[in-house]
């Protein structure tokens, strides 16, 4: 086993073993199924949401409709609870210098890390899809869903669309823990390292709702996490999914470049 | 390097910002060609519900204009369309929606005076006619660039 994993395992369970992230994920299973029950009991749908017309038709509007909310400041709430003080922990407990004194290099102890918070905000994503997909089609069916051309799509093909959909926000979800990162190594703060990226989330959601420079936008980590609208559509496209990718694979690369610098040059014979 | 190659380098991702800063993602081309679109496939769906046989109607034009920003015709916030067309036994109509766009290039269309129809199913239910509300995505990269201004 490297080193590397060693970290990686010992990070994993540290992450298990948080009160604060256990009760987070029982949320996430949970909440997708009180959503819709509370939906099916009032006669009024939320119409003015994506899919929201949906909800009763088909199991399948659920995923969508919580995917659609997820997107505005659940995840990057997610990624920053995870990841934000991942590394501003050992600051706050002193304990750099025992686990960088022991037989792991710096590269092997911020590898492991970044696996390891990766590793659990990809399971939160797949943990509130799965629960939401679950949901819809235990509550309402899995009936054919209409999808944003005005087509009725075969219940298997929505499954699969609902999959691939919340496959493609990860990437911009990995950016914003990536950021996470970077400000709890930078600033050394558990509250910082957790806040300044929900607050970096909610400003870009902020910006979204601005009728303003369209062009700023699309460099936001808000457009690559909602490029996954277009894979849904008859005929559907992928401009806005290609040219997302690449702006959350250039946060995601810059935060991660920022934060492995930072660390290898920060100084820990104080603790 | 050429001692120009600096400022090339930061001038020409500028001048792509601006440039492509100029066109807006949410264009009178992109609106009206969308809810056209998905307006055909929602009246087909409307016949499936009721069991009817498939005879798609003919859209004869739309017309869709911004609320918020009425000189250009573009950008998000609340459009209004005509929809234009024929029904299958000749009947023309030109029926009114509400389109509310947001700013990542979908939106939600409301019939402005059927908004609550619904129509018999098979089964003898009431269900609402897929015609008048709908949810629409275009796609913001494309050709379709034209607003009233230009």
């Amino acid at each position: 086993m490297s080193s590397t994993t060693a970290v990686f395992r010992v990070e994993w369970r540290k992450l298990a073993a948080q009160p604060r992230l256990r009760a987070g994920f029982a949320v996430l299973l949970i909440a997708p199924w009180l959503f819709i029950a509370l939906v099916l009991h009032q006669d009024r749908l939320p119409v003015e949401t994506l899919y929201g017309r949906y909800l009763k038709d088909s199991g399948f509007a659920t995923p969508l409709v919580v995917l659609v909310f997820s997107t505005q400041w659940i995840f990057p709430l997610i990624a920053s609870l995870i990841s934000g003080d991942v590394f501003s922990s050992e600051d706050a407990h002193g304990t750099w210098k025992t686990v960088l004194t022991r037989s792991v290099s710096r590269g092997e102890m911020f590898w492991g890390k970044v696996a390891a918070a990766f590793t659990a905000t990809v399971a939160a994503v797949v943990v509130l899809g799965t629960s939401a997909t679950l949901a819809g089609v235990a509550l309402v069916g899995s009936q054919p869903l209409v999808n944003v051309g005005g087509v009725l799509v075969p219940a298997r093909s929505a499954l699969g669309h609902v999959a691939l959909s919340w496959l493609v926000v990860l990437p911009p979800v990995l950016a914003f823990a990536a950021l996470a990162i970077a400000v709890s190594i930078l600033t050394r703060s558990s509250v910082l390292g957790v806040l300044v990226p929900v607050v970096i989330g909610l400003v870009m959601q902020m910006y979204v709702f601005l009728n303003a420079w369209d062009t700023v936008r699309h460099v936001l980590l808000n457009s690559p996490m909602n490029a996954w609208r277009g894979l849904f559509d008859t005929p559907a496209y992928t401009d806005p999914l290609e040219r997302g990718l690449l702006v959350a694979l250039a946060y995601l690369a810059a935060s991660i470049a920022i934060s492995l610098i930072a660390f290898h040059r920060r100084d820990i014979t104080g603790g | 390097m050429h001692p120009l190659s600096p400022r090339l380098l930061f001038l020409v991702p500028v001048a792509t910002l601006l440039v492509s800063g100029c066109t807006p993602d949410t264009t009178r081309d992109r609106v009206e060609h969308d809810v056209t679109a998905t307006f055909a496939n929602q009246y087909v769906q409307s016949e499936q519900v009721q069991s009817q046989p498939l005879r798609p109607a003919q859209v004869r034009g739309t017309e869709c204009h911004s609320g918020l920003n009425k000189t250009a015709d573009a950008g998000p916030g609340a459009w209004h369309c005509t929809i234009s067309w024929t029904d299958p036994a000749g009947g023309r109509h030109d029926d009114g929606y509400v389109v509310l766009v947001d700013s990542l290039g979908c939106y939600q269309a409301f019939s402005d005076e059927e908004r609550d129809a619904t129509v018999r199913s098979a089964d003898g239910l009431a269900v609402p006619d897929p015609r008048v509300g709908f949810d629409g995505c275009y796609d913001v990269y494309d050709g379709r660039t034209g607003t009233s201004k230009a």
